[in-house]
This record gives structure tokens, sequence and C-alpha cells, in this order.
């Protein structure tokens, strides 16, 4: 019997069952899987990448085959829906720019009006037709994960962030009206990536997070929304909330996803016994070991991941751009090294 | 296509854990408040109206209290004082960002009644340049800091979000303020602070770069000459009345918390 593909390790990780070793991932996270020295070694280069399905397969692909990451995943960036939507994006012209709303268009409730043709719109398209060359390429061995956001996140760019925030206190209708219509949005893009041939679908949801708004107002604006984009999805899926996110754990545990994804400020040890049958993922530091720390560091909190019991060994919040191809190594090889399951 | 509700939450599970969101105490009566609101009227009610930011009670009780009271004894002595209470607020952890946000615009609104009771823009402290980072459209932490600023009476030059390095550096040529901020939450845009820190240098200016955001650390930050690390927004004043005494760079990165007057780590990260 030969080893398992990383495909079924990470299928039945999340499914609950067992497996030869944890798996090393990006699935989820806002940072991507793609860094500079991939683009360098691919001659795909960002802004590019962005907005071509060809380049965006590869690129994803390469990060694979050049750092042993157990995984794919597109896109890189997390602005589609709000661009599709009518929301300006600045692209930034450097190989490690990460495309940003620039203009938010969106002021009242009733200016929200769902698209007859949302998956035609904005680099949608390039996403779901990026996912179906990963399906054709990889999509029998390798986990294939694409992003779509939180509700309350994609509100919140729709209207700008400091607008919206201002709201939850001062005008709780228009931000419950903004989340109900991102959830539609959110729905509707997701099912086309599953269709598409995406495995595991991530939410992202940063704005949802206590570095923002309150444990309260995540209960009250975020939650429910992220309950609906579940029960509404047949795939596996999985929950992204960056920061300071314990206080909410338990919380996003409830919300129906199979795993939840948690950066570094997040105990793993402290809240394993919080969270039941749903899968934690991360917490390696993003930024100060993957991207500014040495392999021995990472070597290092990897061990200290999978011993507070991580279910599988992720960056925090996925990798930044600049972030050293021999960390991310590192990563991989020190989880195939201490997370054997014996 | 059927839109999904989310608006039936009632299967949703919720707990209710009291000793995890404490007590219920009327914001008023919190330490943070006490400790930072004065005794005396009308500063104590205008105080905790720009605590529990309400824009209209705010307004209308700066009107009232400007038949009795000096426009300047308004801001100093009452609104000031509520904004330093929600410092302390969100610094303690009982106020979130949007608390933060709704009370700043609330106290902006009392303030500028006063100027136009003054019939001229206030007396200013000092002057202060503030922007965040090239390719970085997280701006709240830097309008955070403006706020605050001008809050305490400086006037601050506010560039705004995405700004190149060059707009930075001739800005503060031409303004010539006591201080210079630079924000990023993103790890990908904060390059750009020791550039421009080598830029004033070699322009032979020598000001504070306080440098804060998700991005950073304090590690990082000093490692560039000027450069020094900024923990939280509601710091911006404390430190600008240091820097307005004639403390520096150097000192700043060493004296940090005793100016502010809490302890600060130096993790944004």
């Amino acid at each position: 019997m030969g080893e398992i593909s990383p495909k079924e390790r990470a299928f039945k990780v999340l499914k609950g069952e067992k497996v030869d070793r944890i798996p090393v991932t990006s699935l989820a996270g806002c940072g991507g899987t793609v860094n500079v020295e991939m683009q360098e070694a691919t001659g795909i280069y960002w802004p590019d990448a962005h907005k071509d399905p060809e380049k965006m397969a590869k690129l994803a692909i390469a990060s694979y085959e050049l750092s042993g990451l157990e995984c794919v995943r597109v896109p890189f960036d997390f602005v589609e829906e709000p661009e599709a939507l009518g929301c300006k994006i600045k692209f930034g012209e450097k190989v490690d720019s990460v495309p940003a709303v620039a203009e938010h268009v969106f002021n009242t409730p009733e200016e929200l009006k769902m698209p007859d043709n949302l998956l035609e719109l904005g680099r949608i398209p390039v996403v779901l037709k990026s996912i179906e060359i990963l399906k054709e390429k990889v999509g029998d061995f390798l986990p294939i994960s694409s992003l779509a956001l939180g509700p309350f996140t994609l509100a919140a760019m729709l209207a700008g962030e400091a607008k919206f925030l201002i709201w939850v206190l001062k005008k709780p209708d228009y931000v419950r009206a903004f989340v109900d219509f991102a959830t539609s949005i959110v729905i509707e893009y997701a099912k086309a990536q599953y269709k598409a041939g995406s495995h595991i679908v991530q939410i992202g949801d940063p704005t949802a997070s206590p570095d923002l708004i309150s444990p309260d107002q995540f209960r009250n604006f975020a939650m429910p929304a992220l309950i609906e984009v579940a029960n509404n999805l047949d795939g596996l899926k999985l929950l992204h909330i960056c920061g300071k996110a314990e206080a909410i754990v338990p919380d996003m545990a409830d919300c129906g996803y199979h795993g939840i994804s948690v950066e570094e400020s997040v105990n793993i040890a402290k809240i394993k016994p919080l969270v039941g049958n749903v899968k934690i993922l991360g917490n390696i530091n993003s930024k100060r070991t993957l991207l500014f720390g040495k392999p021995e560091d990472v070597e290092a909190e990897v061990k200290v991941a999978i011993n507070a019991g991580a279910d599988m060994v992720e960056p925090g919040c996925g990798f930044a751009p600049r972030t050293p191809t021999r960390n991310i190594k590192a990563m991989v090889e020190a989880t195939k090294k201490f997370g054997v399951k014996t | 296509m059927v839109l999904p509700s989310i608006k039936n939450t009632d299967f949703i599970f919720r707990r209710f854990n009291v000793e995890l969101e404490g007590p219920a105490i009327p914001v008023e009566d919190t330490p943070e408040v006490k400790g930072a609101v004065p005794t005396a009227e009308p500063f104590k009610t205008l105080a905790l109206a720009v605590v529990k930011g309400d824009t209209d009670t705010v307004i209308s009780k700066v009107k009232d209290a400007l038949k009795t009271t000096k426009p300047l004894d308004i801001i100093e002595k009452g609104l000031a004082k509520g904004m330093d209470a929600v410092g302390a607020l969100y610094a303690s952890g009982t106020y979130f960002l949007p608390n933060v946000m709704v009370s700043a615009d609330a106290m902006m609104a009392g303030i500028s009644e006063c100027e136009k009771a003054l019939g001229k823009t206030t007396e200013k402290k000092g002057k202060v340049v503030c922007h965040v980072a090239e390719g970085d459209p997280h701006d709240i932490g830097k309008n955070l800091v403006v706020m605050f600023l001008r809050a305490a009476g400086y006037d601050v030059v506010d560039l705004g979000r995405d700004v190149p390095i060059e707009t930075v550096v001739d800005s503060v040529k031409k303004e010539k303020p006591i201080w210079l901020t630079g924000t990023a939450l993103m790890t990908t845009t904060m390059s750009n602070f020791p550039k421009i820190a080598e830029k004033l240098k070699a322009a032979g200016i020598d000001i504070p770069f306080g440098c804060g955001g998700g991005a950073l650390s304090k590690e990082w930050v000093e490692t560039f000459d000027l450069g020094f690390f900024g923990a939280k927004a509601h710091h911006a004043p404390k430190l600008a009345d240091a820097i307005l005494k004639g403390m520096g760079w150097k000192d700043l990165r060493i004296k940090y918390s005793e100016v502010v007057g809490e302890y600060a780590t130096g993790k944004g990260w």
C-alpha cells in the first residue's frame, strides 16, 4: 500500500477520519500560497496572473512544485466580489502588491442590486476558469481550495470599512441589509467554485475579527450570515478569521464549517477543547516567523503547533509575498518530521 | 433566484456566558470613565456625550455651554477628556473600533461648534503630518491617530492612504511638522518607511517618524534611524506633547511607556 495523496489526506482530516500524518497546507488565510521567488522561477508575474486563468493556475501549481506545500489555492487576492459589484480596484504594479479596493461605491441599501450575471462579472470568470484548469491538471492528487469572502467583510468593502464600522452602532439596519445582500453574493459565488472543481471553499472574514468589532457585534452581525453561508454549501468548507480571535473561537466553531483557520495569537491548546469536532488549521506566524524568521524558527513553531493540537499545519494568515521559499519548505519538512501519527 | 434570509435566527444556539462577558456596568460607572471624565459641569455632560458617541447631544450641549464657558475650555476640559476616557476603554478591551470611531465623530462635531463660536480655528500646539504607506488602503488606524491629535489641539496634515514616498517627503519639507506618522497593515507596504526615513535624513531633517499598524513591530521599526514604534492610536497626543517639549526619536524608543503612561507591547504582529 503506497502513501495516500495529499488530497485524500486533507479530505480525511476534514471529515474526521484517521490519517498517517498531519497535512501541511495553506487552504485558508488572507495571504496566498505564491511568493515572489515562485513568480521569478516561473516567469509568471503579478499583477498579470491575477487576471489570466492559465497564469493563475500555473503559479498555483508552481507553489506546490517549488515548496512541497500539499495543496493548490486560487485566487491570490480577495477583492473579486467587490470588483464584480462595481468597486474600483487598485492592482499595483509590483510583484508583491496585493490588489485592494480603491473606491467603495455603495452608500445605502437601496443601491444594492443582485446582478443577474454575477458569475460573468469582473474577474470571477477568471477564477472559475482557473479552478477548472487546476481540477484537470492536479485535481486527482492535490486538494484545491478557493476563496469567497465572509459576508460581513464583503459588506464592509462595499460600503467602505470606516463608514461601515460606524454603521454597526449608528445604522444597524443598514449593516443587516448590506450583510444580507453580501450573503447572497457569497453563496452564489462559492457554489460556482465547487461546480468549477474546487474541493474546499474558504470563507475569509477578517473584518469580523475582534481586532475590529466586539464579540457581541460578531454574534449579532457576522455570525448569522456565516451560518447561512455554511448551511447553503454542500462541499468541504473552512472559516478563516485572523487577528486576536480567541474570544470568538467557540462561535466560529458553531458556524458549521469543517475547519477553522486561526493565527498565532490564538492558543491552539486552549481552544482545542472548545471546538468539538471542528478541525483547527494554523497557526505558524505569517510575519515574524515565515516572512522574517529562519528555517529553524519555522521548525520550532511547527513543533509547537502540532503539540498544541493543530489538525492541519498552515500559516496563520497565508504567506506574505516576500516569504522565502526556504521557510515554506521548512514548514513542510518539519510537519513531515513531527506530524506522523502513531 | 431565491434570496436567502438571515433574519430568522431562532435556531442559532447562543451562549450567554456572564463570566466571560462581564456584568453589564453602565459605561459612565467604569473606572476608565471615572478616571478621565471631570466631575464639574458642564464638562462632565460634554465628556460623557463624547464617550457615548452621541453627536446630537454633543452639539446641543456645546451650544448651551458656549453661553457660559470659553470655547477652549469646552474642548480641553470637556470634549478631549471624553476622548481620553474612550482611549482608556479601548485599551481595556471594553470599547472596540466602532465605539471609538463614533465617539471621535461626536467630538469633532463639538470642536467644530466651538471653532464656529471663536470665529477662527483654535490656536494649534504644533503640526503633525500623517499618512498611510503607499499600496496600503487600510486607513482606520491613521484616521484614529488624526482624530486623537486634532482633539488634543494639534494641526494635522492628513495625507490620506496609499501615499507615495515622494509625496510624504515633500510634505514634510513644506509643512515642517514636529512629527511624522506612518501606518501600514500589510507587510508588503511597510518597506516604504525606511526609504522615507533615509530621504529625510539625506535632506538633513531629523524629526521623529512614528510608525505603527498591524504589520509592524518595535524591533523592525528600530532598524532604521528616525523611526520609533507607535503601539496604539490613542497614545498619539501624549507622544506629540513629549515631542513638542523636545524629545527626539532616540529617547522616544526608550521612554515610550513612560511617555504614554501605560505598558505598551512592541508587537503589531
